[in-house]
């Protein structure tokens, strides 16, 4: 990963209207991102979080407006070269039967030779990825005995294998444990320093408050952008998620989302109140920020 | 030994076993990406439109295959164009094209009469089989390989994780289109043998066993070819011996492989349970 430019546009979406059918899902949005950039986007469920990153893919069709990417303008069915895509965990049958190392050398199929199989050189850098991630025990493994954290860092040497220079991922930090995630982000924090730009959508307002140095609020359009010290106000969370969300900080001074009203615990409806939910999401995470059980 | 070389004495045996041969690999080998993308209708739907399209052939004075071809490859068309429309799955899409052109050759057959034998072409016959069968047999099994061959890697990823696929610069829409390309011209070349209403099983049945038995695409694709053809040949001397229909004897030697290929696969994970042998997950 060394070697990628590191000044210029990595992505630029101006006064962008997008829609899969007559409801437009994202309206007049504006976002730049310049090379290098470690951005982290935020919003309730339904806010267009993925929309963008489908915009950023040829996904989605463009009503209004322009996406440029690593400088090629995106339209829809035409991704751009040098876009990694990593997936929610829960978009592929895990069940399907490939190993590891056929997963992460299949992100590069597009430009492979066409032939059956994959030539020792490719194989090699497959193996060299799952070094790097911490998996290459793994290569041989079907890809249903792997756990959450494993199928993540799989999808991540996929990504990358593409020599990929904007990684794109979707909930990376979505269905798996503390220590897991703890490890999916000081590994996207070693690729944004060497040099790739990743941009991330999350419902983890904590995580992105104490890891990334920008944060871009999406409800339907950006409603901020910024650091977090910027962006993560009381007032930006209420025109992001609605009332119910205040600030504390942390003893370093940090800001940290958490309830207006505690949700009480050990009640019959717990399990109505699952993370999904932007006020569950960010008592989660308030009550781990703090370290309370 | 007899029961084995006894059937050749007949020149349209020998036909049969190359076009069985044929017709096994090309239906085991198509059942993988058909069984993982869960597109086991797709079968069933496009021969009812071989039907169709045969009988409206036969009726306006055409050759058979010429009928059975425009009508799937205009089902398969149709079924890739219906489904790319949101909120329209491939079943429902098969469903509508495929039944359709099946109730049309059959309202055509009652008003114009022909010596088409439906019943041959609904179930196969191996008396049926003659060399123009096995040419195009041949011609369907050389161009479905040479498909495999070239896009397998493709093939894979758009199967497994189609919307990374096409962000990774895979050519999604033209994968799935030649997919149902490949489809349509096997369903046709199995008609003589396995008989319009059976190539359904005969692209499900193989990859249905072999998922049960393997744990690499890879392998699963050579296991799938493997008891497709052992199907085929398997059921053409039981169609001879037993004087049945070629395609229910081929069908019915599947389903005994995906039998046997269920109960060994149910007997090894009891026994893994039993030791407590089943692999530990490594650490995150």
């Amino acid at each position: 990963m060394t070697g990628l430019p590191t000044a210029g546009s990595a992505v630029t979406i101006r006064g962008v209207e997008a829609a899969y059918a007559r409801p437009a899902i994202l309206t007049a949005f504006d976002l730049h991102v310049e090379r290098g950039e470690y951005v982290g986007l935020v919003g309730p469920s339904g806010a267009g979080k993925t929309t963008v990153l489908r915009l950023l893919t040829g996904g989605v069709e463009v009503r209004r407006g322009d996406v440029e990417v690593l400088g090629t303008r995106v339209t829809r069915g035409r991704p751009p070269r040098g876009v990694g895509y990593v997936p929610q965990l829960g978009s592929v049958d895990w069940d399907f039967p490939l190993t590891v190392r056929e997963v992460v050398l299949l992100g590069d199929a597009a430009s492979s030779r066409s032939v059956p199989w994959f030539a020792r050189d490719e194989r090699r850098r497959a193996d060299a990825l799952l070094d790097r991630l911490g998996i290459a025990e793994l290569a041989t493994r079907s890809i249903a005995e792997l756990s959450g954290g494993q199928r993540q860092r799989m999808f991540l040497a996929r990504a990358l294998a593409r020599r990929s220079e904007l990684l794109l991922l979707d909930e990376p930090t979505s269905g798996v444990d503390l220590a897991t995630r703890a490890e999916v982000l000081r590994l996207l924090g070693e690729m944004h320093h060497e040099g790739l730009t990743v941009v991330i959508t999350t419902h983890d307002l904590n995580f992105v408050a104490a890891h990334l140095p920008r944060i871009v609020c999406v409800n339907r359009t950006v409603v901020a952008d910024g650091s977090p010290d910027d962006v993560l106000t009381e007032d930006v969370l209420t025109r992001t998620y609605g009332p119910g969300l205040r600030i504390v900080r942390d003893p370093d001074g940090r800001p940290v989302v958490a309830d207006a009203a505690p949700i009480p615990l050990h009640s019959g409806t717990d399990h109505l109140m699952g993370a999904e939910t932007a006020h569950g999401a960010a008592h989660e995470t308030a009550r781990e920020a703090a370290g309370t059980p | 030994m007899r029961l084995l070389t006894e059937p050749f004495a007949y020149a349209f045996f020998g036909r049969a076993m190359l076009a069985g041969v044929l017709v096994g690999a090309l239906c085991g080998a198509l059942s993988v990406p058909v069984v993982l993308k869960r597109m086991s209708y797709v079968g069933h739907g496009l021969a009812h439109s071989v039907v169709g399209g045969v009988a409206i052939g036969v009726a306006l004075g055409a050759d058979l295959y010429v009928g059975a071809v425009v009508a799937t490859v205009v089902s398969a068309v149709l079924i890739d164009r219906v489904a790319a429309r949101r909120g329209l799955h491939p079943d429902a899409a098969i469903g509508i094209v495929t039944t359709a052109a099946f109730a049309l050759g059959i309202a055509v057959l009652a008003i114009v009469p022909t010596r088409l034998n439906l019943e041959a072409i609904l179930f196969g016959n191996i008396l049926g089989v003659d060399t123009r069968d096995l040419a195009v047999t041949a011609a369907v099994a050389l161009a479905a390989a040479a498909v495999l061959f070239v896009g397998y890697k493709r093939l894979v990823f758009v199967v497994f994780d189609p919307e990374v696929a096409a962000v990774h610069g895979v050519p999604v829409r033209r994968v799935e289109l030649a997919l149902n390309l490949v489809t349509a011209a096997v369903v046709v070349a199995s008609v003589r043998v396995l008989g319009a209403l059976l190539i359904a099983a005969a692209v499900v049945l193989p990859a249905a066993g072999a998922r049960l038995i393997t744990r690499s695409f890879a392998s699963l694709l050579v296991t799938a070819t493997g008891l497709g053809t052992f199907a085929s040949v398997v059921g053409l001397y039981a169609s001879f011996h037993l004087d049945v229909p070629s395609g229910p004897a081929i069908v019915l030697v599947g389903t005994l492989g995906f039998i046997t290929a269920y109960t060994v696969s149910g007997a090894a994970a009891r026994s893994a349970r039993r030791g407590d042998r089943a692999p530990e997950r490594a650490p995150a």
